[in-house]
């Protein structure tokens, strides 16, 4: 869906290491990276370096001279560095050289990796939420989420099977998210 | 590669941070995120709303303890201990004095001498399902553990394990088990009073517990003696 944003011009302001250019794969990237590197490391300071490793490798190959035959594979290219990164924290590898120092440092416009999923404004929304919840499903979340229980046992508990789970999750999803748009609308409304 | 109707048909979010996709699926999905905005976002408000459960969920707990200051008389707290809950109170932390007292001189240091002293376990290592025929174990009555052995497949890595053992179709009790050294069987430690005569499953999952993260399933007879 997003491939034909990255055409030939732009792999090459890559290559020209165009502030503009970084800045704006940094930032377009930021969230499919973090998401990606949060499955799969659980530290927030291992979520943070890898995250700014990712990057730094991406921007790193293009700086190189290197390019892509086909430009709308660079979301691909950008998930295969950052799953592999992800492996070796995992592994406990050594990191990647640090860049170098007369190389300017692109400047990272989203929010820090581990940073703000929690907000009051989203804890606000989560409670109205959960309060709407039937009991059943308000502890089925809770054991599941925050417990971390064994999904299967505390479905078997419920009675109920992982499709339940999964429809629980997603309705309550949509609403969260519908929520939180009418709260930041309300907001924006009333400052104006 | 999956595409977005793909996605959002089998629930593909969802299912990603339930743990429900096999390896090869989640990449494929990820692949997908990495080039669909609407596919990251979903992800991120399912994720935001996972980190605020657990938050909000502790917040309950933490309320109830809650109690609102109230000025203090001496003659308040004497009257206090009259009032029935009080005394019952009293008359509990009376019961348990004695109940601690007990533990602290009788039953503690017979545990303790039971620790430092070597026991001999009945031990079976169980093979995998497509093996043969289910393996019998025979356990007195009166044993209080049983240690079950099985082995990982080589090409298996995890650092932990979650290891399930099902009784007609019920899981009895789990336990999480770290990865054994290499070439080494995971070995656990079942309590017997929890088991009855019959047919049973050890399940061994990896770290997620997730059906497609099953890794192997050993069945065996169980019979009291």
């Amino acid at each position: 869906m997003g491939g034909h944003l990255f055409d030939k011009d732009y792999l090459h302001a890559l290559a020209a290491r165009s502030e503009d250019a970084e800045n704006y794969l940094v930032t377009y990237f930021s969230r499919p990276v973090q998401l990606t590197l949060r499955a799969r490391l659980r530290s927030p300071e291992l979520i943070q370096d890898a995250y700014q490793e990712t990057f730094l490798r991406v921007l790193s190959y293009f700086r190189s001279g290197k390019t892509l035959d086909n430009p709308a594979s660079l979301p691909g290219f950008v998930h295969t560095v950052c799953h592999n990164i992800a492996l070796e924290f995992l592994r406990g590898h050594t990191r990647h050289d640090q860049m170098p120092e007369h190389i300017l440092e692109p400047v990272d416009r989203a929010p820090n990796p581990e940073g703000q999923m929690v907000t009051e404004e989203r804890k606000q929304v989560v409670r109205q939420l959960l309060k709407e919840l039937p009991e059943k499903d308000r502890e089925l979340l809770r054991r599941v989420f925050l417990e971390e229980e064994d999904k299967d046992l505390v479905c078997a508990e419920y009675h109920v099977d992982r499709g339940y789970l999964r429809v629980l999750l997603h309705r309550a999803r949509l609403r969260f998210k519908t929520k939180l748009l009418r709260a930041n609308w309300n907001t924006a409304k009333s400052g104006s | 590669m999956m595409d977005h109707s793909q996605a959002i048909e089998s629930q593909a979010a969802e299912r990603y941070l339930l743990g429900e996709l096999t390896a090869v699926e989640a990449e494929d999905f990820e692949r997908h995120y990495f080039e669909c905005q609407q596919c990251v976002a979903a992800v991120e408000s399912a994720t935001q709303f996972i980190a605020n459960v657990k938050v909000v969920s502790k917040e309950p707990l933490l309320a109830e303890g809650r109690e609102p200051p109230q000025r203090i008389s001496w003659w308040n707290v004497a009257a206090a201990w009259w009032r029935p809950a009080a005394a019952l109170s009293l008359a509990a932390a009376v019961v348990f004095g004695a109940v601690a007292l007990y533990q602290g001189l009788i039953v503690i240091p017979g545990m303790r001498q039971g620790m430092e002293t070597a026991l001999a376990l009945p031990a079976f290592q169980l093979t995998g399902a497509a093996r043969g025929e289910e393996p019998l174990i025979r356990v007195r009555t009166g044993t209080l553990w049983v240690a079950l052995s099985q082995d990982i497949p080589p090409d298996v890595h995890y650092p932990q394990y979650l290891c399930v053992l099902i009784s007609a179709g019920q899981p009895v009790f789990h336990v999480l088990a770290p990865a054994p050294a290499a070439g080494q069987p995971i070995t656990i430690l079942v309590p017997v009073p929890k088991l009855r005569s019959g047919e049973y499953q050890l399940v061994i999952y990896g770290p997620n517990g997730s059906e497609g993260d099953k890794i192997t399933t050993y069945p065996f007879r169980f019979q009291l003696q």
